[in-house]
């Protein structure tokens, strides 16, 4: 079990191109749902592959309870983070349980092969993630709000104490946004660590235990809900347009909006 | 549970095709042998029987020979075509991306000048009775040194993408079918070496012996032994490295693993039996057909269905037209060609996907 | 490495494409066939394109008049390595216009698979053509001489070059083995073996000299493949090879001679007759490969081979 997660002076760079982390210092609890925030190309995405291990640091470690990340193989890593990618190919000769088994890969043994508990493993996490009726059926057949929950069920199958999710809802519908969110929420409440990218501010404003901003590869605030989801804060990063409110339940929340000014009298 | 019965009754299935079209190989032949005393002299090769008269023993045990390598040869050829198709993420792929077909080629044409004279002898002028074991010799190790040079060239900046090993493939492809070319127009004029050169390039199975079944075989027994260590890891591949990555695979050990597995079946294979097409293209597709997505089975179907593919299209054509009437790298490129684009129009839905 | 200097042939290529270029654009393409009688009355520069045609050449119109050979001949016509060159002969590489055109020519000789294009470039320059006919036999060589003494030759050269054909001819016929040997010729270098069939020099070769091709008599015509079960349910009595080939310069060494050295390796062939008793009969490379009324210097050379093995076998049974 995890108890914290820390992103220490995270530098990055691609090879021959320009800095794209600038010393990012961030620290997850276990329990937290954070969801990181930011405009197209602040390094959101990077961050996330950063944390997960998946790019060579130019200097700064991701430490796990204290323990160095990079100093794992990735078979011991995977053990401790599980990550939601963003994209996958249409994987259409892979059926579901074979993929959601892909999740259970660093604990198979391979002279063994997958036992019960694997089984069982990926029969419980479809089900936590109401795909259980997906099973049987090939990837490239699902829907996209399905395949989304397929693959959060791979990642909890992993059993992984931080999750890490790459913009899980991009294509889907507002209730299958929803979903998804619910889902995330209940995983992290149950005593995971996971961290969203996301440019949904207003379902992150809902579910998120709190925001991390992201703004041209450095760490521009990390708070609750309430002390970020202001104009004070957001249009120094996604600029001036944006209209902010309240729901009726006083969460806040924050809409795309031309200048008033720029707008026809009516 | 039904999965579980089907791969307990496969063994029994492929050995069953398989020991039919050996029967059926070691049966056809230019003379005409009875079949007591083909079996006869099968059993003598194991020390079972009395050994037939003097040339009636030769010829059972070089068509045995012949009916072995060709197995070895079609199991070798799909295994690697499935390992190279699991590790370029594409069922088009075949072991010549890599450089081997074209390594091979390069070999087999140094080794035909050498014997044929065309190099100082040195250490080969006292060593009389290595001519028959150069050509298998040059063609492996060449096949060998082009696909680690692709390799190298492909990982000298960091880790090589699968990208970037495909591309390098092509370009020393190219320079080696371009040292090739040039050593066949060089030998124009010398028509015993240019058609020896030619006839390499068709690919042939006849007058096989011990020696070439032990190369494939050998080639072919240490990359099965790589095929526990990367099935999983293949079907993980097919989400893309970062992905199969975060999931725990050592990506770069696994494309390192299944790239020496691939090239050295393959490499033995075309060693023994020249060039033979379509078959590490054709057999992963075919087992697709057939259901098998998963490299976990895959792989170890490609083994005998390989062998039953290439010895089967032997037998068939050997019976229809007669021995020697084509050769089996000549028959794959005649047939493979129409069959493979057979398969694409069927799986029209796979070719969208890509 | 005998190769690298023929790198140069690199070089030649690219030549040859502009000069192809030039030549389809010109639109003076044309097959060769028989060429008409050369234009010039008696050629006294004479370029032999090929082996076969630098025998005949040599033959018909005397070595005095030859301007340029090709470097093969060196190697598989009279002109090979060994025998006494009389004067230094230029010699060029490749049948290619511009090498040719180099030597001034006034007369070509050519195979008639040679390059027609080449053929073409050279008319264009004003050079005559000759084409041989095919040569598979006996009686196509004699009439290669014929046609060749007919449109160049010097006929009392001609006349003598025939009557020393028909003369040999003749006595080798009236002294043909009656031993009804089964033989067939045999070469490979690593790669796959051949033989020859019906209507081949080789085949007319067994014919002269009284042995009987096994594979002309399986039906086999041309050059063919052969595997060792072929050879082992054939058994020949003798095998023909070809000798490797002493280079008079270079240091290549020998070349050819790598069917003998597989026939005596092979274990799967130890059973093989000839190899059991050591029939295996190799004929000078130039000798193996004439396509010219040289054939009949072969079925000379190849009797006196195959007599000495007869005599050898005879001392051996008797004893």
């Amino acid at each position: 079990m995890v108890n914290q997660l820390v992103a220490r002076d995270v530098c990055f760079a691609y090879a021959n191109g320009p800095r794209v982390l600038h010393d990012v210092n961030l620290e997850l609890a276990r329990g937290e749902l954070v969801s990181l925030v930011g405009p197209n190309g602040s390094g959101k995405s990077t961050l996330l592959r950063a944390i997960a291990g998946l790019v060579e640091l130019d200097r700064g470690d991701v430490l796990l309870d204290g323990r160095p990340l990079r100093a794992a193989s990735p078979r011991e890593r995977a053990l401790d983070v599980a990550v939601v990618p963003q994209f996958l190919p249409s994987l259409f000769d892979v059926r579901v349980e074979d993929f959601v088994l892909g999740g259970r890969y660093a604990r198979i043994d391979r002279w063994v092969g997958p036992k019960s508990s694997d089984r069982e493993a990926i029969e419980s996490s479809l089900a936590a993630c109401d795909a259980i009726e997906c099973r049987g059926r090939a990837m490239s057949e699902l829907s996209g709000g399905q395949r989304q929950r397929v693959v959060v069920a791979r990642a909890v199958a992993q059993e992984a104490a931080v999750l890490l999710v790459d913009e899980p809802t991009t294509s889907l519908d507002p209730d299958h946004q929803v979903t998804i969110f619910e889902l995330l929420a209940r995983l992290a409440s149950e005593g995971r660590i996971v961290l969203v990218v996301t440019h949904e501010l207003n379902l992150a404003a809902q579910f998120s235990t709190a925001l991390a901003v992201l703004h041209e590869g450095r760490l521009v605030a990390r708070g609750s809900v309430d002390a970020l989801m202001r104009r004070e804060v957001l249009s120094s990063v996604y600029g001036e347009r944006l209209h902010f409110g309240r729901t009726d339940d006083g969460c806040p929340f924050v809409v795309p909006r031309a200048r008033l000014a720029r707008r026809p009298q009516g | 549970m039904t999965v579980r019965t089907r791969v307990l009754s496969a063994p029994l299935w492929y050995g069953l095709l398989l020991t039919g079209l050996m029967a059926g190989s070691v049966m056809l032949g230019s003379s005409a042998l009875a079949a007591g005393e083909v079996l006869e002299g099968s059993l003598a090769m194991l020390g079972l029987s009395e050994p037939l008269e003097r040339s009636a023993q030769a010829i059972v045990e070089l068509r045995v020979w012949r009916a072995l390598c060709t197995l070895g040869v079609g199991a070798s050829l799909a295994l690697s075509g499935g390992l190279i198709q699991g590790l370029f993420r594409n069922a088009l792929a075949s072991p010549s991306l890599i450089g081997v077909t074209g390594g091979a080629s390069l070999g087999a044409a140094f080794a035909i000048l050498i014997v044929g004279g065309y190099a100082p002898r040195l250490v080969l002028e006292s060593s009389v009775g290595l001519d028959a074991l150069l050509v298998p010799l040059f063609s492996f190790v060449m096949a060998l040194c082009t696909t680690a040079l692709v390799a190298w060239i492909a990982s000298a900046r960091g880790r090589a993408s699968v990208t970037t090993l495909l591309l390098v493939g092509i370009a020393v492809n190219m320079c080696v079918a371009g040292a090739f070319a040039a050593i066949q127009y060089l030998t124009l004029e010398e028509w015993e070496i240019s058609r020896a050169i030619l006839a390499w390039t068709f690919g042939t199975l006849d007058d096989r012996s011990g020696f070439h079944c032990l190369t494939v075989f050998g080639g072919l027994a240490v990359s099965t032994l790589a095929v526990p260590f990367v099935a999983r890891e293949l079907d993980l591949l097919k989400g893309g490295e970062e992905d199969a990555e975060a999931l725990g695979v050592d990506v770069a050990a696994t494309k390192r693993v299944a790239l020496v597995a691939a090239a050295l079946a393959a490499s033995a294979a075309v060693a023994v039996a020249g060039q033979i097409a379509f078959v590490g293209l054709v057999v992963p597709h075919l087992l697709r057909l057939c259901g098998q997505h998963s490299y976990r089975q895959l792989l170890w179907h490609a083994l005998p269905a390989g062998a039953a593919f290439l010895l089967g299209a032997d037998v068939l054509q050997r019976w229809l037209f007669g021995a020697g009437a084509l050769q089996p790298g000549v028959m794959m490129s005649v047939v493979g060609g129409p069959f493979f684009l057979f398969l694409l129009v069927r799986s029209r839905r796979e070719v969208s996907t890509w | 490495m005998y190769v690298l200097p023929q790198l140069r042939a690199l070089e030649r290529l690219a030549r040859a494409c502009s000069l192809l270029a030039l030549g389809l654009a010109a639109g003076a393409c044309s097959r060769v066939e028989h060429a008409p009688a050369p234009s010039v009355a008696r050629p006294e520069r004479i370029v032999a394109a090929s082996a076969t045609a630098v025998d005949v050449a040599v033959a018909v119109a005397g070595l005095e008049r030859m301007a340029g050979v090709p470097s093969q001949a060196l190697e598989y016509s009279v002109l090979h390595a060994g025998r006494p060159e009389p004067r230094p002969i230029v010699r060029f590489d490749a049948y290619l216009a511009e090498s040719l055109l180099a030597l001034r020519p006034d007369l070509v000789v050519i195979d008639p698979w040679q390059a027609p294009e080449t053929s073409a470039q050279l008319r264009a320059a004003g050079v005559s053509v000759f084409a041989l006919p095919i040569v598979r036999d006996f009686p196509d060589a004699r009439a290669a001489l014929v046609s060749a003494g007919a449109a160049f030759g010097d006929p009392e050269l001609t006349a003598r070059a025939l009557a020393d054909f028909d003369r040999r001819t003749r006595a080798l016929r009236e002294r043909r083995s009656e031993r009804g040997w089964r033989g067939l010729a045999y070469s490979n270098f690593g790669g796959a073996g051949s033989t020859a069939g019906r209507e081949t020099t080789i085949d007319a070769l067994f014919e002269l000299v009284g042995i009987r091709n096994l594979m002309a008599e399986r039906g086999t015509v041309g050059h063919a493949g052969i595997t060792f079960e072929d050879l082992l349910a054939l058994d020949p009595d003798v095998i023909l090879v070809s000798e490797p080939l002493r280079m008079g310069e270079g240091p290549s060494g020998d070349r050819g001679g790598a069917a003998e050295r597989l026939l005596r390796s092979e274990v799967s062939l130890a059973g093989l007759r000839a190899v059991r008793e050591d029939r295996i009969v190799a004929l000078p490379a130039w000798l193996f490969a004439t396509g010219s009324q040289e054939l009949v210097s072969a079925a000379e050379e190849l009797e006196r081979r195959v007599e000495q093995l007869a005599r050898r076998l005879a001392q051996q049974g008797s004893q």
